[in-house]
């Protein structure tokens, strides 16, 4: 089963995300980015689930890190985040995340998909 | 307003559709749980709105409506998220008069909203 982290500090958020997530993927999750740039090296991770308003580090940040890493830098990161306004979509992607979804989670097979999307491109 | 149950309502933009989709994805327990967790945190996310807005503290009007948007949207509470998201904007531009017009009508749409939540956990 592949494995996916999921980078979330709101405790509903990543409950639910769990809980669509789980019957299909592996999940490890952190409620903040420096807690999850220490382990990702060695949890052999497929596709990160980063949300963008985090404490201490924002999912930006958070981003630049594992694109600095070597050993993380090719990592697919989807952007999971309640920015939705229009151009926040372009916004991100820019920055380098590999997809962009937005919360509330109102479609939960669309972010199965988008993950599974992301896992196949990469092999 | 009372304890009684409040049905969906069109004007307050509360989708029942949310709660049974969460039913099928997790049964009793995951829509117990997130209930109970927005019963707590919604309660003191509205309080730091109010308080900042208030205060003119523009940078908690920020971060607690951004929390709400999705805690709300994710049960269906589209009115308390499309509100935190216009607060959110107003705070980021400091809007002081368009915060204060908003915070009557976020308080309102809470408090609908975690009424129908207490009365759709009543009947889990």
């Amino acid at each position: 089963m592949k494995r996916i982290a999921i980078i979330e500090d709101n405790p509903d958020n990543l409950m639910l995300a769990e809980a669509i997530l789980s019957p299909s993927f592996d999940i490890v999750s952190f409620e903040n980015g420096p807690d999850a740039l220490s382990a990702l090296p060695d949890l052999n991770v497929d596709v990160v689930l980063l949300d963008i308003s985090l404490p201490r580090m924002d999912g930006v940040a958070v981003l630049e890190s594992i694109r600095r890493d070597e050993r993380l830098k090719n990592l697919p990161v989807i952007a999971l985040t309640a920015h939705a306004m229009v151009g926040d979509r372009e916004k991100y992607l820019a920055k380098g995340f590999d997809e962009y979804f937005t919360k509330p989670i109102v479609d939960f097979n669309a972010l199965i998909a988008l993950v599974q999307r992301m896992i196949d491109q990469v092999g | 307003m009372n304890d009684q149950f409040i049905k969906p309502d069109d004007s307050l933009e509360i989708d029942p559709h949310f709660l049974d989709r969460l039913k099928e994805l997790g049964g009793p327990k995951l829509i117990s749980e997130l209930i109970t967790m927005y019963l707590t945190r919604g309660s003191d996310l509205l309080d730091t709105i109010v308080a900042g807005i208030e205060s003119q503290d523009f940078n908690s009007v920020k971060n607690a409506p951004h929390s709400l948007i999705s805690s709300a949207g994710n049960l269906g509470g589209k009115r308390v998220s499309k509100l935190s998201i216009a607060i959110e904007a107003a705070a980021m531009d400091e809007q002081i008069d368009i915060l204060d017009e908003l915070k009557p009508d976020l308080i309102l749409a809470q408090d609908y909203f975690q009424h129908y939540l207490q009365g759709a956990f009543e009947q889990l």
